[in-house]
């Protein structure tokens, strides 16, 4: 659909209407990627592999990033809790809701929009700390981010970084093919796509074929 | 310069030596005390004839004894966990503060107080706050949280540039607002425990002969009867309590023996140093709890003569899950003489203390929510100079301090 609008305002305004759910806030960040950290009731919606996207509330360029890790501390007071026998509903809910402990999410940037227009690679500058992230759960902005594989180049380059790559790919290629309503034909052009862009890296190749093949086995890879 | 550490190692040598010898002495007074403990178990005769005679030929003011509540106990009681209320609601109150810094550029003081209300056994969410409140020369007299008015015509609070003063100002601030919570928390599931971490017998180090002092121990005096106004069991707990007031008690019982060094009842150095929790965790095993007892001491009185209810009564328990850890917990008259509400706080302090292992939990989040960290304290201080800059308002820290933060400031290696 975002691809059938022409007209620069009306993508503008196409992309303000996108209603998000808010995940988080930015606690730190860099252009290749921003941490996120959000409290235990807004952990239920985001997942690994998930795309998110820190969008400014001025008027700089909102950033899209995949969560490659999700993060809880700990601290002395809950290594003590965890040694109580049977901790109480109450204290729980306590240590959950009430200090103030964030989920920390990696997120490795991927893209970013800026006056409208969506780009695939590096933003121009980070996110700020505090800048509310968004889970991107409305059809249409996937469809629209995942419609060129551009952005796997991104993924493939931190191979031997902390970011498993393998099973990023599997995520992320698992929980899009859902939300772009079980496209097969998506799903086979983003794995041809990784097949050409690894073609001289068989050890992530391979395993990444086998993963996406265990965890979608309708898509018949290989067969 | 960092510490000679060579130069200590022969003190050192001779404080673990001076430390073994004196374990070794308390050994076999303990074994003694307990002994006299078991045999003067129900005494009560013996025990109030000790005591009375002990009381006219000490000088009261520095003697610090028990007294046996009731007799229904014996002294070596040792009280299991009686079985908890299904639904409770527990109040817990601690206190930080921001001293008052001369060498700043700013003259302020900070007092913030953390309230933590748990509903025990409702898997409800507890509820949390701070009431931050800054006082500054020339606020006027009137507190950022004006103090109640306990004491018909008492001067209003002024601000204080001394350290003492603020800390006695918290600790009447932790009381207050434990009072007020529960007034408020009147409505929620009973019992309503109010829980301090420090002593009920509370005594401004100050002295009551400072104004200041006598405003402090009165406002505390008053919040103590303020929390039974709202029906709520007011309770303080006390870890590692240094209290010898049951050993004092047991010495009393020699007090016409020949021979009787009297100076034992009243000076802490004229006997080997022993506190009672070193006794109880003897008799105690995890959960249980002391007879309870009434604080005799010119302190307790001048409670009793203020509120009758107000009395402060103790007990000692073994917080622990295994551990010999001894905690004291004090309870004021109007709980102490009430058999269910002594249950219940037994029950309830022990049953906190298990959620972490031997410390209550409300108190531990008590304490986190109001502790001021260094951090809050750098950014108090930076939100003021910012609001002063805007009314042109200018001050430096003082050539001192600016000096010390220069001498202990990170120190880096000059490279060639």
């Amino acid at each position: 659909m975002f691809d059938e609008i022409q007209n620069l305002d009306e993508r503008e305004a196409f992309a303000s209407k996108i209603q998000n759910l808010e995940i988080g806030r930015v606690l730190r960040a860099s252009t290749a990627g921003f941490a996120v950290g959000c409290r235990v009731h807004q952990l239920a919606a985001p997942s690994f592999g998930c795309l998110v996207k820190a969008q400014p509330v001025d008027a700089r360029e909102a950033i899209y990033g995949l969560v490659y890790d999700i993060h809880i501390d700990d601290d002395p007071l809950v290594r003590r809790l965890v040694l109580a026998e049977n901790p109480r509903q109450s204290v729980i809910e306590d240590q959950r809701n009430n200090r103030l402990l964030p989920i920390e999410m990696s997120t490795l940037a991927v893209g970013y929009r800026l006056n409208g227009e969506l780009h695939h690679g590096l933003p121009p500058r980070p996110p700020l700390n505090l800048d509310p992230v968004f889970l991107c759960d409305e059809p249409d902005e996937v469809r629209e981010f995942t419609a060129r594989p551009g952005y796997l180049r991104l993924i493939l380059r931190t191979a031997g970084s902390p970011v498993p790559v393998d099973q990023l790919l599997v995520a992320h290629i698992g929980h899009t093919y859902q939300q772009r309503g079980r496209d097969a034909a998506w799903a086979m052009r983003t794995i041809e796509e990784l097949i050409e862009l690894l073609r001289s890296n068989y050890d992530l190749l391979v395993p990444t074929l086998e993963a996406i093949s265990d965890a979608l086995p309708e898509l018949e890879i290989g067969g | 310069m960092t510490l000679e550490f060579e130069k200590i190692t022969d003190n050192l040598e001779e404080m673990v030596r001076s430390t073994y010898a004196r374990q070794q002495q308390s050994r076999l007074l303990v074994e003694r005390l307990l002994q006299k403990l078991r045999d003067h178990a129900a005494d009560w005769d013996g025990i109030n004839a000790g005591l009375e005679q002990a009381i006219q030929r000490v000088d009261f003011k520095k003697f610090r004894a028990a007294r046996p509540l009731d007799h229904d106990e014996p002294l070596d009681a040792a009280v299991d966990p009686p079985p908890l209320p299904a639904q409770a609601t527990l109040i817990a109150t601690d206190g930080s503060q921001i001293l008052p810094d001369r060498h700043a550029p700013y003259l302020y003081s900070l007092i913030n107080v953390g309230v933590i209300v748990y509903y025990h056994g409702r898997g409800r969410l507890p509820l949390q706050f701070t009431e931050p409140a800054l006082d500054y020369p020339g606020r006027n007299g009137q507190a950022a949280t004006p103090p109640a008015p306990y004491e018909a015509g008492e001067e209003a609070e002024q601000f204080a540039d001394s350290g003492a003063v603020v800390s006695l100002r918290r600790d009447r601030a932790e009381i207050e607002t434990l009072a007020r919570i529960a007034h408020e928390q009147q409505d929620e599931v009973r019992p309503l425990v109010a829980l301090l971490d420090q002593r009920l017998l509370y005594w401004p180090a100050v002295g009551t002969n400072d104004p200041e002092g006598s405003r402090v121990l009165h406002g505390w005096q008053a919040a103590m009867s303020d929390v039974r106004r709202a029906g709520a069991l007011l309770a303080g707990y006390i870890v590692n309590p240094g209290k010898r007031s049951v050993i004092t008690l047991l010495h009393t019982l020699d007090v016409n023996r020949p021979g009787f060094d009297l100076r034992i009842l009243t000076e802490r150095d004229a006997q080997p140093f022993l506190a009672d929790n070193i006794l109880f965790r003897h008799l105690l095993e995890p959960g249980q709890r002391s007879k309870v007892f009434v604080d005799v001491s010119q302190h307790n009185q001048d409670f009793y003569h203020r509120d009758p209810l107000n009395e402060v009564c103790f007990f000692y328990l073994n917080p622990g899950r295994s551990g010999r850890q001894i905690a004291r917990v004090d309870i004021p008259r109007f709980v102490a003489q009430d058999p269910a509400a002594v249950a219940a706080v037994h029950a309830l302090v022990y049953d906190q203390c298990r959620i972490m292992g031997d410390y209550p939990y409300v108190l531990a989040r008590a304490d986190e929510i109001a502790v001021v960290g260094y951090q809050d304290h750098e950014s108090l201080d930076a939100m003021i100079e910012y609001a002063m800059q805007r009314y042109g308002v200018y001050h430096a820290i003082t050539a001192k301090q600016s000096a010390k933060n220069v001498a202990r400031a990170g120190k880096t290696r000059h490279e060639v």
